[in-house]
């Protein structure tokens, strides 16, 4: 009977199909829209980099005052002596809690990112002003030693973040709308990106009707899903704790499609909200490519090589887990007329920035930092596979990543972690699927001072998703 | 009488280069030699160990006509022992840069002031005694650069730069004990093409 129950069900879930790489196995030629420079030029000229710029700093003095004056931080408390002193002392770096260091600073520097972007400056300018944002922070704003790993993850995670943000406020942005309709469309289009939000108000852009169509999209597809995991202890499926979650999962522009690139035509996110007894927030995660070229193999066989950037923000009871990284991809797609197709991408990449959990940190004291730290961190490398067998009735998705931290601060050692994520996904009806997951997560620390540890966990899921 | 007509002809050279100088130099890009020499302030604590140093830089810089620069440098720096440091006999501690980095030239004209940032690996070798145990260590470290020059074109293919730059060069962020100082240097660069 049990059996006869497994088969319905196995035929019922066959009659559906949906992956996250769809959009790069469909074969028909939806390229999105490449504005028109000379339109843009006209319409939207350049700004002074000092405008940005100011922006920037003006944010941070902003900010600063915030912080002195009505939340009465001491790390505010700042003088000509506090700032003559970090430049005398150069980079340290923070035991900040995780979720600041590794998320809150990305979001901060995408701000100063887009003052610049939306000024008509491009990804490489724009990440140079976030770079300039986050150092007068560091050095300026706080009385504590300016931070290294602070603004590593807030000009360079920023930028991914910025950039990636920016285009998603791309496709909400209509400036031929009028009425409730516009006012809806900047809002929304601010939320995720308010650097911009600040320069449309300040150039008059938010005002202005035009049927000029001023900004560059790409096809864009996503998976919103509800459903239950379990993150186990160890590798024993009974154990652990079960918890509501919902992902949201996106891929923005056609990696096999485009012959070149700029930063970010293509990008995927991930994220993962916890409902009760794990973090809210369990995931962030995203990548794109800067650079990369597409050839044929034959046929409709694309092969691709880029150069990508990456950004990690992992929690749960168990693992926290953070990190930017750039390096290079690799990826292969099958041809999209057969009934199989394969699509996937690997990666190898410099961790500029990586975190990670751990008991020994609060054990390893540094004298100047005004906090305990609860985890390890440093630079290292990362690998990254995202690759998918796709069907007609559905698709099995591998994903796997690894990192390697070598601890700056923290317990003195290497933490190597690894994360398996397969993943079955059923059509079921029209947009809806169902999807089962297991995660394994693997990690052995190897420490100077301390016994290492070795450690596997697992997590399952199971989802109901509706595709856009 | 030797030194002043040789500062007579670098003053009033600039004044007769061709007036299309700096008009090209706004519609093409340009690549350039560097060669600089430079001495540097220690600030912090590095400077109680090791006072000022000196060194010099020879570099490869692109000037586009968007006022952005592309440069790479490498070089070499030598800093004194700071007398009261007691470091032992003959102590050293020199860095070997290799850098990249940004410039932004406020002005493309004959007169180019810039704002600059650098960022690389840094080879630093240390001789020293401390607390009687000697120290022979070769490591290899992130180093920063960030500042404002000037570039003033003499020839049609030859300028002279100043510059004061700001160095953070990492050696242990924990204590934190880096190796900070103020630059200033003086510099020829050689314009290869257009």
């Amino acid at each position: 009977m049990r059996r006869i129950a497994a088969a319905l069900v196995l035929l019922l879930l066959s009659q559906t199909g949906l992956a996250q790489f769809d959009l790069n196995a469909q074969s028909e030629l939806d390229t999105g829209f490449v504005a028109n420079q000379a339109l843009v030029d006209s319409l939207n000229p350049r700004k002074s980099l000092l405008i940005p710029v100011g922006e920037a700093i003006g944010m941070n003095l902003t900010l600063g005052a915030f912080n002195a004056y009505v939340t009465n931080s001491v790390f505010a408390r700042i003088s000509f002596k506090t700032i003559g002193e970090n430049f005398k002392s150069g980079w340290a770096t923070d035991a900040d809690g995780l979720v600041t260091n590794m998320f809150a600073h990305p979001f901060h520097g995408s701000i100063y990112y887009n003052f610049a972007r939306s000024s008509g400056y491009n990804y490489f300018a724009s990440l140079g002003v976030a770079a300039i944002g986050s150092w007068q922070w560091e050095y300026f704003m706080e009385n504590e030693h300016p931070a290294l790993n602070d603004w590593v993850m807030t000009s360079v995670g920023g930028s991914l973040i910025g950039e990636s943000f920016y285009r998603l406020s791309n496709l909400i942005l209509d400036e031929s709308a009028e009425g409730s309709e516009r006012v809806w469309r900047e809002i929304g289009a601010g939320v995720f990106n308010p650097g911009r939000l600040i320069n449309r108000l300040f150039y008059g852009r938010t005002a202005r009707v035009t049927s000029a169509r001023l900004y560059d999209t790409a096809p864009s597809a996503g998976l919103l899903a509800f459903g239950m995991n379990n993150v186990a202890e160890g590798t024993n499926l009974k154990s652990g704790e079960k918890n509501g979650m919902m992902t949201f999962e996106y891929t923005y522009g056609r990696l096999f499609e485009k012959h070149s690139f700029k930063p970010m035509d293509f990008f995927r996110l991930y994220a993962a909200v916890n409902f009760s007894k794990q973090p809210g927030l369990g995931q962030l995660r995203l990548y794109g490519i800067i650079y990369g070229k597409n050839t044929s193999t034959g046929g409709k066989n694309r092969f691709l090589w880029g150069v990508f950037q990456h950004f990690d923000y992992l929690e749960n009871n168990i693992y926290q887990i953070g990190g930017t990284a750039v390096g290079l991809g690799i990826g292969y797609r099958t041809s999209p007329d057969a009934p199989v197709v394969f699509a996937g991408t690997m990666h190898g990449s410099v961790l500029l920035m990586g975190a990670a959990n751990s008991n020994y940190a609060p054990d390893y004291k540094v004298g100047f930092l005004d906090s305990a730290r609860t985890y390890n961190m440093g630079p290292g490398a990362q690998g990254k596979l995202d690759a998918a067998l796709l069907w007609s009735w559905g698709s099995f998705n591998v994903g796997y990543t690894f990192w390697w931290i070598h601890t700056w601060d923290g317990a003195p050692g290497d933490e190597l972690i690894g994360m398996w994520t397969p993943r079955l996904r059923f059509k079921v009806y029209g947009p809806w699927s169902i999807g089962l997951e297991y995660l394994l997560y693997h990690r052995e620390g190897k420490y100077k001072l301390f016994p290492n540890v070795s450690a596997r966990n697992n997590e399952q899921r199971l989802s109901i998703g509706y595709a856009f | 009488m030797k030194i002043l007509s040789v500062f007579l002809i670098l003053f009033l050279c600039p004044s007769l280069l061709p007036a299309q100088y700096a008009a090209e130099s706004e519609n093409v890009c340009q690549s350039y030699l560097t060669i600089q020499g430079f001495g540097i302030n220690s600030l912090g604590n590095f400077k109680e160990d090791w006072k000022d140093g000196a060194g010099g830089y020879v570099g490869y810089g692109l000037i586009y006509p968007s006022h952005w620069g592309l440069t790479f440098q490498t070089g070499y720096i030598t800093f004194k022992e700071n007398a009261e440091a007691n470091l032992g006999t003959d102590p050293s501690f020199t860095i070997i840069p290799i850098m990249a980095g940004g410039r932004y030239y406020i002005l493309l004209d004959r007169v180019r002031p810039f704002l600059t940032a650098m960022s690389g690996f840094n080879l630093v070798s240390e001789k020293s005694t401390r607390e009687g145990h000697a120290v022979d260590e070769f490591l290899v470290k992130l180093g920063f650069q960030i500042g404002v020059g000037v570039q003033v074109g003499l020839f049609s293919n030859l300028a002279v730069e100043v510059a004061g730059k700001y160095n953070s060069h990492l050696l242990n962020p924990n204590v934190p004990y880096n190796a900070t100082g103020l630059e200033y240097g003086v510099a020829l660069n050689w314009t290869l093409g257009r």
